[in-house]
């Protein structure tokens, strides 16, 4: 088991504490393909971050590849999440002064890998993602597909264990999510990845294999989608939007 | 480190502007530095211009005269120094070494039809260290081989040496020249830089030469004498004060006259005036700080506003296995080299203007009528306060980036990723 959350609690302190995760369990094997899906405030952007490392949970356990994550320094923290973890963002995050292929190098340069080592590592993802010759391009030069596709060259770039990706078409138009998306799903038929898509939408759930809805910090149902026709929210056919 | 300063350098490349702003407050803060100990530097040197030298551990005893009667001797009798004190300091051999005294007469020194009258003292060659005012431009002083064999050779200062060579603008030809000396023949062996200050023309010859030629009641101008051993304030009083009751019981005054003799001691002079430079060093060494606080807090400033302005990139870093260790490292270092760029140039620029300084009101004595004063003299800085000011700038850099850098290192990735959004 790649992943596996047991009992997972998280409340939100303040002056009204806010119970968000209400005891999690989940399971995710290795080279699964799955959503996690539900509405805004459901709990999916707070599970995201316990499952990225970059928020701790009450109490609970959770397991990476039987690795429990808990009570981390930052530094630990840090580490774990450069190696094991690769975000894709709804917002792409990418460092505006660097060009895309220093965007690529920049999980290498936390690993410390030689100047030499990583440029050419770098290069080589973004060709593999057809970027090749945007390379040099700063990402305001770039289309949003464009940007997202330097997003996962930079989130694949560690071989990470996960994949992470918080909404990765919320900001792309129809045509170019579907992009994003069968390259999401040609990553983890062709390279075995390990994938974790949050969503809201059912267009982008449906591109996975297993679809998990969470609704009011607890886990409600598990939809198997080896069909790929869960399209209980989406619109016709499938398609997404 | 090379990936450290690229990425640096990238960042500092967003901001030209306000890296130049605050570069701008750190080189003025640096150049306040250097300018200020630079005239500083030169004020001390127009002071004193042995300064940097050891202290002498000299002192120099003149006659008085008797205060009060005492066993038949009348009051203000005049205390007379002969060869006898010079001796009678065995007394006190533990701590005097070297014993030296100054005997003079004025006589006209003739070279050719050119006559001048000069005051000539009978000196030691140690001589030219206790005094500041000789300053040597030509040939030698008087030296230890004229001393032993009561050599007729004498010191004689630049506008008597012009004077006497007639129009003669090259007055150091006269070095080896015999001039005449009253009735004796000298040979001029150097020429002294006369004092501004001072009138008539002063001459040096052997201590024993003059010494012998006056024979008839050869009362001397006062002794010096080389000491050791006396640190403290109170060494040198209760030294000073034995001193002068032993002058006055060898003179047959009263032992607890003070005023036989007089003591100058230019060990505790040199003293206080070394201990009142380095209070104002101290004083324009913090002025400098001070002024430079200032940038310290804009870099410091600037840092903040960058942190905040970063804090989404910082997210994204953490997200991607950024360290705090390594955002810390990267901000401290990036203030660092602004402090450390901008310092440098403030510091050249401080330099530069030492040295025009130097060459304008540095090179020019101010007139101040009936003497001419030199209020600056090598104004500028030395390589250790160049080393002191670079060692300040990274600490000041250092000071200026880690509050800023600790509020980066500490920025939860979560919260700084919802930031940009």
């Amino acid at each position: 088991m790649l992943i596996e959350l047991k009992d997972v609690n998280k409340t939100y302190q303040g002056a009204q504490p806010l119970h968000v995760l209400k005891g999690i369990n989940l399971s995710i094997e290795k080279g699964e393909f799955v959503s996690i899906m539900g509405s805004s405030g459901s709990g999916k952007s707070t599970l995201l971050n316990i499952l990225g490392i970059l928020d701790n949970y009450d109490s609970g356990e959770y397991r990476i590849d039987g690795k429990l994550i808990w009570d981390l320094s930052e530094t630990k923290a840090a580490e774990y999440r450069n190696k094991m973890i690769g975000f894709i963002f709804q917002s792409y995050n990418l460092i505006g002064f660097k060009t895309a292929v220093e965007n690529v190098e920049l999980p290498l340069f936390y690993q410390g890998v030689s100047r030499h080592k990583r440029h050419e590592m770098a290069m080589e993802y973004l060709d593999k993602l057809g970027l090749a010759q945007w390379a040099g391009h700063y990402p305001n030069e770039m289309s949003g597909g464009q940007k997202q596709r330097v997003a996962i060259a930079r989130a694949l770039i560690t071989k990470p264990d996960i994949i992470l990706a918080d909404e990765p078409t919320g900001a792309l138009d129809s045509r170019t999510s579907v992009e994003i998306m069968d390259l999401l799903k040609e990553l983890n038929e062709k390279e075995k990845m390990t994938i974790i898509v949050v969503t809201h939408e059912s267009g982008v759930a449906n591109y996975t294999n297993k679809i998990i809805h969470i609704k009011d910090g607890v886990i409600g149902q598990i939809e198997e989608n080896s069909r790929h026709d869960a399209t209980a929210f989406g619109s016709e056919n499938g398609m997404l939007k | 480190m090379q990936n450290l300063l690229s990425e640096i350098w990238s960042s500092l490349k967003q901001n030209k502007l306000r890296t130049a702003l605050t570069g701008f407050a750190v080189s003025w803060g640096i150049f306040i530095i250097v300018v200020l100990l630079g005239a500083g530097n030169g004020l001390m040197n127009a002071l004193m211009s042995n300064a940097g030298d050891e202290i002498r551990q000299i002192m120099r005893v003149y006659p008085g005269s008797t205060s009060k009667p005492y066993k038949g001797l009348k009051e203000n009798t005049w205390i007379r120094f002969s060869d006898r004190d010079m001796t009678f300091t065995e007394e006190f051999s533990d701590l005097i070494d070297d014993v030296y005294g100054t005997v003079s007469f004025s006589d006209t020194l003739a070279l050719g039809k050119e006559t001048i009258s000069s005051y000539i003292m009978g000196v030691s060659p140690e001589y030219l260290k206790s005094s500041n005012w000789v300053r040597l431009i030509a040939g030698r002083f008087i030296n230890k081989l004229d001393m032993d064999e009561c050599r007729r050779s004498i010191v004689i200062d630049d506008s008597a040496a012009s004077q006497l060579l007639g129009d003669d603008e090259s007055y150091t030809k006269i070095i080896g020249k015999d001039i005449t000396v009253g009735l004796n023949s000298f040979k001029v062996v150097g020429i002294f830089e006369a004092d501004e200050g001072s009138w008539g023309h002063d001459s040096f010859a052997p201590y024993s030469t003059v010494r012998k030629m006056r024979v008839e009641g050869t009362w001397m101008n006062h002794i010096d004498f080389k000491f050791h051993g006396l640190e403290t304030k109170q060494q040198n009083d209760d030294f000073e004060k034995a001193y002068k009751r032993a002058m006055s019981t060898f003179h047959n005054a009263d032992p607890e006259d003070t005023r036989t003799t007089y003591i100058w001691n230019m060990y505790m002079d040199n003293k206080e005036m070394n201990k009142a430079m380095s209070i104002i060093r101290t004083a324009l060494w913090i002025l400098g700080i001070l002024t430079l606080l200032s940038g310290v807090v804009g870099v410091s400033n600037i840092m903040l506003i960058t942190v905040k302005e970063r804090t989404h990139e910082f997210g994204i870093r953490k997200a991607l296995g950024a360290k705090p260790g390594s955002i810390l490292k990267l901000i401290v270092v990036e203030s660092i080299v602004i402090t450390a760029f901008f310092g440098y140039l403030g510091m050249v620029a401080g330099m530069a203007v030492d040295k025009l300084l130097d060459n304008t009101i540095g090179a020019h004595p101010m007139d101040i009528g009936v003497t001419q004063l030199y209020v600056f003299k090598n104004i500028g800085v030395g390589l250790d306060v160049a080393v002191e000011a670079t060692l300040l700038l990274i600490v000041a850099g250092t000071i200026a980036g880690i509050i800023p850098a600790w509020k980066g290192a500490r920025i939860r990735p979560i919260e700084a990723l919802r930031e940009g959004k």
